[in-house]
């Protein structure tokens, strides 16, 4: 087994076994079977939007608290504290521990989503739902989104305290958020036609929050709640169609940049 | 081995760019078999001279560590890491701690069974954060212990009986040990060389 793989499998069993993990895990669950009971009281569309709205909100509330504390604790405490410098002194190359510490969080909220979607499928077919495979892909984009979000949190934890790369990483993933719906509201024309070059320079260059068929739909009907409002502009309601996949390969692109840039900048760390 | 485990002239230990010097001025020369116990008040840079030797915090001099300079990945694998403090991943066992170390030095897993029994830790498969302090001192002596290393350095190494017997039988089959203490007890007799530090320079 290499030293990435060991690391990352010790940092994944660690983090499940802390309390405040398996608490947001647990909540996670909880509220999409709250929402299933609360679709189930519900006919037809209605409860078929009901059980998806709550189900997304989960994903991308809890979700974003989960993939914020687990990058935002990559480096920062356990560098100083003795963890990291214990792991690297065994001769591991601070690369190789760098990206064992990124993939254990990782396997985390992989586990977390998955779990979640798990949930939300058993919990959409015992109301009488099916599976819900739009509610699958869902899931998986906003995995997408929260890879995004651990990353970022994960490269602030290099120099910044857990709170603050925790909030950096959420503004970026909010950022990345506006940055689609303004692009959408472009290409609506709903917008002065000044400012569409620099909002699609922009577009091009950063990241873009992945969002799924399902929210986009459920978007453009107004019944996304807490999800995904509505975007209306000047009175406008414009579509934020979904992703292609090209949009996805980019944003998957700067994962994979923000994981190296992490592990390339706790090189020069120091470590107690 | 080389005879010279050790060789450091006016080690700088500065731990944020433009940030004060923890550490400036010191040698240190630790030949094998042979001992070297640092001592000094909270804040003198014991752990810093530990670190920059180890090549886990930014050195500067001229420092050389089983003929390599600090921080290569080889030569630590030859290097037992005892830290201070509590420094383990929450949520493990001591076992666990101790296996992964073992793990990533390339060692079987037997080894660190080996290396907890040596250092007498009495609740290994408790999780780190419930474990008593005396534990953690002697499972942090467990993962200096595992696979033999060529140098031992311990930071603040409480002294257990395991402790002097494990730096006896370093020493006897020819390892250095390297270690900081503020209360260093009967250490300095065991090690037998030995340097102050003040205000991280040489008292």
């Amino acid at each position: 087994m290499s030293g990435a793989q060991v690391i990352g499998r010790v940092e994944a069993r660690g983090i499940s076994r802390r309390r405040w993990a398996m608490v947001v895990l647990l909540v996670g669950a909880a509220l999409i079977v709250a929402g299933a009971i609360v679709a189930a009281g519900r006919n037809g569309l209605a409860a078929t939007d009901t059980m998806r709205s709550w189900t997304a909100g989960v994903e991308l509330v809890v979700g974003l608290v989960l993939a914020a504390a687990l990058g935002a604790s990559t480096f920062n405490r356990d560098a100083d504290a003795g963890w990291v410098g214990l792991q690297v002194a065994t001769g591991t190359p601070r690369v190789t521990v760098a990206l064992g510490r990124i993939a254990g969080r990782l396997t985390v909220l992989v586990a977390g989503f998955a779990m979640w979607i798990a949930v939300a499928a058993i919990a959409s077919a015992v109301i009488g739902q099916g599976g819900d495979q739009d509610l699958v892909v869902h899931g998986c984009a906003m995995l997408g989104n929260m890879v995004l979000v651990l990353l970022a949190a994960a490269l602030c934890s290099v120099a910044l305290g857990p709170v603050a790369s925790a909030i950096v990483a959420a503004f970026a993933f909010v950022s990345c958020l506006s940055l689609a719906n303004l692009m959408a509201a472009a290409d609506a024309e709903v917008i002065g036609t000044s400012w569409t070059g620099f909002i699609t320079a922009l577009y091009l260059l950063f990241p873009r929050a992945i969002t799924s068929p399902m929210l986009s739909d459920m978007q453009a009907r107004g019944v996304a709640d807490v999800a995904g409002a509505q975007l209306e502009i000047n009175g406008n309601v414009v579509l934020v169609p979904a992703s292609s996949g090209a949009a996805i390969v980019w944003t998957l692109l700067w994962c994979l940049a923000l994981a190296a840039a992490a592990a390339l900048a706790f090189r020069r760390r120091a470590l107690s | 081995m080389p005879d010279t485990v050790v060789r450091a002239r006016a080690i700088q230990v500065r731990y944020r760019r433009g940030g004060a010097l923890a550490v400036s001025g010191v040698n240190l020369d630790l030949r094998a078999g042979a001992g070297l116990l640092i001592t000094g008040a909270s804040g003198s840079g014991k752990s810093s001279v530990l670190r920059a030797v180890l090549g886990l915090a930014g050195p500067g001099g001229e420092i050389s560590v089983l003929g390599a300079p600090p921080g290569d990945p080889a030569t630590l694998r030859r290097i037992g890491w005892a830290p201070q403090s509590w420094p383990f991943g929450y949520g493990l066992r001591a076992r666990e701690v101790v296996e992964m170390v073992a793990a990533l030095r390339g060692q079987d897993p037997g080894e660190a069974g080996r290396a907890i029994e040596e250092a007498g830790v009495g609740t290994p498969d408790a999780r780190v954060e419930a474990l008593e302090v005396e534990d953690v001192r002697r499972t942090s002596l467990a993962c200096a212990l595992v696979g033999q290393p060529d140098l031992l350095v311990l930071d603040d190494p409480w002294e257990f009986p395991e402790t002097t017997a494990a730096i006896r039988r370093a020493m006897d089959r020819g390892a250095a040990v390297l270690a900081a203490s503020k209360d260093p007890g009967g250490l300095p007799g065991l090690l037998g060389a030995g340097l102050h530090l003040v205000d991280g320079a040489p008292g």
